[in-house]
């Protein structure tokens, strides 16, 4: 007669071999690339200016964090002069286009620390028509930046001492790094610089207000042909900045 | 006018026409050299190609200068910037006039033909002079072709010359004080007179004059006028073809003036190291070779060859090594440096010569 | 009765002296410098906007041809930033072949450096001398990848061949003869008058206005400020390297003559060390395969220390082979900012000496 005696103890395994455990959850080890970074200043900013910058994203042993286009110029200031931060140097300052999303570009400032050895990515998005707040007057470096990237994309900086392009000629329409540029270009635009518009034989004047009168020259030359510029562009004219009079030279 | 006159005159012309054409030729070999002897001091060969080891390129390099188009400016001022490499050619080469390529006069037809053209008794204030006639062609140049760059060069080069100019003099004195005389062929006598090459005792005289001759002739490192990495061509950007060969041409005759006068005034001009000492007259080889007057007068061309050939050389040589002053550091240098070590000189050897003069040595 | 007027005047964008295409507008009151403002943009390729539409490995080549004068520095920074992006190793033995390359490719570019510096200065016959010194260089580079110029001689993750037999005797030959060349360099330069008149107290720039300018590399070393990425942040093997960073608080010319002298000296220090330590044996590509698969939606950005200054690529990728967007921070472009304030006050003929000691190279600033 089976008695509780004949019940295994708790504990022993029970006769004929243990069952299989159940299967456990699969555990993914952890993604070096995703890992997270210690960084004394990311820590000192959400301290100091809560709610102004997103959560932290890290990837390869990089951190980037969004902010706001209101509030870029409060943070970069702060970034620069708090001692626990201290980002001394602007590295690069990088536009690109999404043509998808709501707000079409994307501005990527590289922050560098010499004092702290750290390096930030911070992050905005801005809209085509809108002003994003130049940082000139927090780096000076970040001038040529963003006159490339109002050249190349469009990117309009307010309060930057002189908009102008840099890398693609003055008169030059159209934003050759945005996604719906075409690669090789426009050949309307190209037919603006024959040779025998630009070899010149005599004395050119290289003043502001006669490269804006060759510019208006060609946009009237080529009229009413395919692909051919509305108007110049305009060039804005120097302004000295000591006394703030137009030199118009 | 009587026959002597007539064949006073065409002696002259002849010596004039020997002169300029001696000129005409070291000019190019001159510049050939130049382009050699720097090229090996930069570790490469310089010009091989034209002619056995290169030897023909500087012919080349006229003939094709000759051949080039001749462009005046639009807007240039066209008799002026015509005439303006003519003015620095030209005092250039006048002043060949007065120096001395050897001692000994030659006796041909019974005329007696002296290895210069001229010999003046204020020589060396000529060739002074003369030289300061060349700073306007320059400006005139810089200024006629109506184009910021030349322009700039033209007025840096021609306030350098100028500047110039002052030490360049003053460094002479010093010698005229020994020599006693102005005339060219006189300060050799007075160097063969008193046993010794005027650079022994005045040193520091040779020195202010080479470099100051090198700045006249805006040479490196003084050549900011025409340096190339800066202002392009400096004064003569505007000129092409033959006028600008004549510039060329100019630059080096100036350098042969001022070798050649640093040759006759320090350096004992025609005379062998030692003239006096009578065991060392071997060194003048050629009176041993040629007959009667032409051995001494072709031993006294070939030290007058020797010595204005070394200081070319050193031309060359400062030009491969330094880099070039700065405009201001130019100046400064000029003013500040030469013409008081010209002056101290100048007093230096006046007590000098006074002393030796009363102790009668 | 008499008036001065302020001259504008155009040095370039041909130009004997100007490394490259580049145009400056100078106003000028006499030989003073008022003010300059450059000209950049006449060698804009349109680089970055044609790698958004290849793979990655095909647009190695383009970062050769930004900054020509070392190509290789340019491949590596690009390769570490895709390296980086998909997580790949790369094995030891190519990290130091990729060293030694990237070094003498230093020593080429600082040659070039002051052969041209030089020569803008004056003294034609330094750059004779250095170019030959480049040459010997240019053959080793030769004899290992094919190629003078434009290397295209790394790959993703590693290396493709080994040293050539016979090449490493070669370069320790060449490393010999360099020393005592450079030594020459210094008996010829650094006590001349006259080049330290062109070049003491010209183009000052103190680290504070360096930093602000985003300047980096030799300019900013030369202010004080030891910043070097081989030493502050090391990529490839420099952990494992014994080198000094050269520093001077000079901030002029001469302060960065010196920095890149230096520099030279150490670059042939450490491929000497590099020749030593490297593995005989291992493998020299960390995977095989051409079509690389990053993250959607992640960017790094990766920096090496060019010898012009700090070489970033900043990628953004999209999940496909292709990067969405890539850009080169080059250092030649934020550095010429520094052009306009050092040569402000200055003469004309200092413009010269300093874009000269900016070490500029209008392919890396224009891309």
């Amino acid at each position: 007669m089976p008695t509780d005696d004949d019940k295994p103890e708790a504990g022993t395994p029970p006769p004929g071999g243990a069952p299989p455990p159940a299967p456990k959850p699969p555990v993914k080890p952890p993604d070096p690339l995703l890992a997270v970074v210690p960084c004394p200043a990311l820590d000192r900013l959400r301290e100091m200016l809560p709610g102004r910058v997103g959560d932290p994203h890290f990837f390869a042993g990089e951190i980037t964090l969004k902010v706001a286009p209101d509030h870029l110029l409060e943070v970069c200031r702060f970034l620069r002069q708090d001692p626990a931060c201290g980002f001394e140097l602007l590295v690069d300052l990088t536009g690109t286009d999404f043509p998808d999303e709501e707000k079409r570009f994307r501005v990527v400032y590289h922050l560098a620390s010499l004092r702290n050895g750290q390096r930030l990515r911070l992050r905005t998005e801005v809209g085509e028509g809108d002003s994003l707040a130049s940082v000139t007057p927090i780096w000076p470096g970040a001038n040529w930046f963003e006159r490339e990237a109002f050249d190349l994309l469009g990117i309009h900086f307010a309060g930057h001492p002189r908009l102008v392009r840099i890398l693609m000629p003055d008169d030059w329409v159209g934003h050759p790094l945005r996604k719906d540029y075409p690669l090789p270009g426009y050949p309307e635009h190209h037919l603006r610089y024959r040779t025998a518009d630009v070899t010149r034989r005599s004395y050119v004047d290289i003043s502001w207000k006669a490269a804006g009168e060759r510019a208006a020259a060609i946009v009237k030359k080529y009229k009413g042909q395919v692909g051919a510029p509305e108007s110049a562009p305009h060039v804005p004219m120097p302004v000295d900045e000591t006394s703030g009079q137009k030199t118009g030279d | 006018m009587d026959t002597q006159m007539l064949i006073t005159v065409l002696i002259s012309l002849g010596q004039v026409s020997i002169v300029l054409s001696l000129v005409a030729l070291s000019v190019p070999l001159m510049i050939l050299m130049e382009r050699k002897v720097i090229g090996f001091m930069q570790s490469r060969i310089g010009p091989k190609r034209v002619g056995p080891s290169g030897m023909l390129q500087t012919i080349a390099d006229g003939l094709k200068l000759l051949l080039k188009e001749d462009i005046v400016p639009d807007r240039a001022d066209k008799w002026v910037f015509r005439v303006a490499p003519l003015i620095v050619l030209v005092p250039a080469l006048a002043a060949f006039a007065v120096v001395p390529f050897s001692g000994t006069a030659l006796s041909l037809f019974g005329q007696r033909i002296t290895p210069w053209v001229t010999d003046i008794n204020i020589g060396v204030l000529f060739i002074v002079s003369i030289s300061s006639v060349g700073v306007f062609g320059i400006i005139l140049g810089g200024w006629a072709s109506n184009s910021k760059y030349p322009l700039l060069g033209a007025l840096r080069s021609a306030a350098q010359m100028i500047s110039y100019e002052v030490p360049l003099g003053l460094a002479l004195v010093g010698g005229l004080m020994w020599a006693g005389t102005a005339s060219m062929v006189g300060i050799v006598e007075a160097q063969r007179e008193a046993h010794l090459w005027f650079f022994i005792p005045q040193i520091i005289g040779v020195v202010i004059y080479f470099i100051a001759g090198v700045a006249e002739t805006n040479r490196a490192p003084f050549d900011l006028a025409e340096a190339e990495t800066e202002l392009v061509s400096g004064f003569h950007t505007e000129y092409s073809g033959m006028r600008f060969g004549i510039y060329f041409i100019a630059e080096y005759a100036n350098m042969l003036i001022v070798s050649a006068v640093a040759t006759t005034m320090f350096f004992g001009g025609w005379l062998r190291p030692f003239p006096n000492v009578s065991w060392l007259a071997f060194l003048d080889i050629f009176n041993y070779i040629l007959p009667g007057e032409w051995g001494p007068f072709m031993s006294g061309l070939m030290w007058v060859i020797i010595k204005v050939s070394g200081f070319i050389f050193l031309y060359y040589w400062i030009r491969a090594t330094f880099p070039r002053y700065r405009y201001d550091q130019l100046m400064s240098i000029g003013w500040k440096c030469l013409l008081p070590l010209a002056l101290a000189n100048i007093m230096a050897t006046g007590a000098l010569l006074l002393w030796l003069g009363q102790t009668g040595a | 009765m008499f008036r001065t007027q302020e001259m504008e005047i155009n040095m370039g964008p041909q130009h004997p002296s100007t490394h490259g295409v580049l145009r400056l507008k100078l106003r000028l009151d006499g030989e003073r410098v008022i003010d300059v403002w450059p000209v950049i943009g006449y060698l804009h390729r349109g680089i970055e906007k044609l790698a958004e539409s290849k793979e990655f490995v095909k647009i190695t080549p383009f970062t050769d041809r930004m900054d020509y004068v070392c190509a290789m520095s340019g491949n590596l920074a690009y390769l570490g930033a895709v390296e980086k992006l998909c997580g790949i190793k790369v094995p030891e033995k190519a990290n130091y072949i990729r060293v030694i390359m990237v070094e003498l490719n230093r020593i080429a570019s600082h040659l070039l450096w002051l052969g041209t510096h030089a020569l803008d200065i004056g003294a034609m016959s330094i750059f004779l001398y250095t170019f030959r010194e480049r040459e010997m260089i240019l053959d080793l580079f030769e004899a290992y990848c094919g190629a003078r110029l434009t290397y295209n001689a790394f790959r993703i993750s590693g290396v493709p061949a080994d040293l050539p037999p016979g090449w490493k005797e070669e370069c320790l030959g060449f490393l010999k003869l360099f020393r005592q060349r450079h030594h020459e360099y210094e008996q010829i330069l650094s006590a001349n008058r006259i080049w330290l008149k062109r070049t003491k107290g010209v183009g000052y720039m103190d680290a504070e206005q360096c930093l602000a300018l985003s300047v980096t590399g030799p300019v900013l070393r030369a202010a004080g400020v030891a910043r070097d990425l081989r030493k502050d942040e090391p990529y490839a093997i420099y952990d494992q390297l014994e080198f000094d960073v050269p520093v001077d608080d000079g901030c002029d010319t001469y302060a960065r003559y010196l920095v890149r002298m230096a520099e030279m000296l150490q670059a042939v220090r450490m491929v000497e060390q590099c020749l030593e330590k490297m593995p005989s044996e291992g493998p020299l590509m960390g995977m095989r395969g051409r079509k690389m698969r990053p993250r959607k939606d992640e960017e790094v950005y990766f920096a090496i220390e060019g010898p012009r200054g700090e070489q970033g690529v900043y990628l953004i990728s999209d999940g496909t082979d292709r990067p969405y967007r890539c850009k080169f921070r080059n250092s030649s472009f934020a550095n010429l900012q520094a052009l306009a304030p050092m040569v402000q006050g200055g003469l004309v003929a200092d413009v010269v000496a300093v874009i000269g000691t900016l070490d500029i190279v209008l392919g890396d600033s224009d891309r």
